[in-house]
């Protein structure tokens, strides 16, 4: 049974998901928000008068924010209502990791983990951005047990572009689908 | 730290050598900051703000999302680089997850220099400890201004 999964998940390499834009616009307030809790006092991020100074002549987005701006939300005034963003990305977009996820979890892996990110920043989101990203399959492993279980790592590169089609950040990312694994 | 810390703090990357440790960042998670965090990257996932959700996923408490865990490290490098350090490239491994209640502590240490074409560029390894071990864990590649190129 392993064996086929391997050879289906092998077979969706190169899938790529369709674009999906953020509701929201890049604004000083979403980035004030981001950096509360952070405590973040780069005033790069805050400060009108010192990032106007700047290379950047103006305010711009923390870098860590990024994958932010490809969240779903929770509820939209057309009638949209989700419990959170997984259901949002299974429901409305046949996008590999939702494949992914959808066929693991059918077989029994239930679990899921983040392993490694890797964010390529090429051009700083600044407010008034709007952000587009997709994402594709790129790399599928065996059936690998960890201490945490048994399951499959898969590895995705995501793009992300604004409105005037440049591409802002590449980030790769690998998720490890799992069972727990009975002593 | 103050804003005007943190520009006073700007590095040139003829300042920095190799080995190098940043000063450490040290955080008591409170319930409070992890749904903040969760808010404020949207980020709606029930096991950072919901402890009866996050306990039947088998965790004593809610977790630390990924994206504020990232905002934390980022935060730790640039508080002593200062604002003109240019993030690049991040990687970011997450481990053990941290709690409610947990102290945090970052701490940083600059492994290489080197310029690649116009850019003087430093790699940062760092890592986020809990009482359990690292939650959180991995590189950054900045970018800082340098004497020879200033403008």
């Amino acid at each position: 049974m392993g064996a086929d999964i391997y050879s289906e998940l092998v077979a969706m390499i190169g899938m790529e998901s369709p674009p999906q834009t953020c509701v929201d616009e890049c604004s000083k307030d979403m980035i004030r928000h981001f950096v509360e809790p952070i405590k973040d006092e780069n005033p790069l991020y805050t400060n009108d008068e010192f990032a106007k100074n700047s290379k950047y002549g103006g305010i711009i987005a923390p870098p860590a924010m990024m994958y932010t701006w490809c969240l779903a939300p929770i509820w939209g005034p057309d009638g949209q209502e989700v419990k959170w963003r997984e259901e949002v990305r299974r429901k409305d977009n046949p996008d590999p990791l939702s494949l992914v996820i959808t066929k693991l979890e059918e077989a029994g892996y239930t679990l899921a983990l983040s392993a490694d990110i890797t964010y390529e920043f090429i051009k700083p989101v600044v407010p008034g951005d709007r952000i587009t990203s997709s994402e594709k399959l790129i790399a599928v492993s065996q059936e690998k047990k960890t201490r945490a279980g048994v399951g499959y790592f898969t590895t995705y590169v995501r793009t992300y572009w604004n409105q005037k089609g440049e591409v802002v950040c590449k980030q790769n990312y690998v998720n490890y689908k799992f069972k727990p694994q009975e002593a | 730290m103050s804003q005007t810390d943190i520009v006073a703090r700007s590095r040139y990357w003829e300042d920095v050598s190799e080995g190098e440790e940043l000063p450490p960042l040290e955080l008591d998670l409170t319930t409070t900051m992890i749904i903040a965090g969760a808010i404020g990257t949207r980020d709606f996932y029930p096991l950072h703000h919901d402890r009866d959700f996050a306990q039947s996923q088998g965790f004593k408490d809610i977790v630390l999302n990924l994206m504020t865990s990232g905002g934390y490290a980022a935060r730790l490098v640039t508080d002593w680089s200062g604002p003109e350090g240019e993030i690049k490239k991040l990687v970011q491994r997450v481990a053990i997850p941290a709690h409610p209640g947990d102290k945090l502590i970052w701490n940083g240490k600059v492994i290489s220099k080197r310029i690649e074409g116009n850019e003087h560029l430093v790699d940062v390894e760092y890592a986020g400890r809990v009482a359990a071990g690292v939650h959180c864990s991995g590189t950054f590649t900045l970018a800082l201004p340098s004497r020879s190129s200033s403008h």
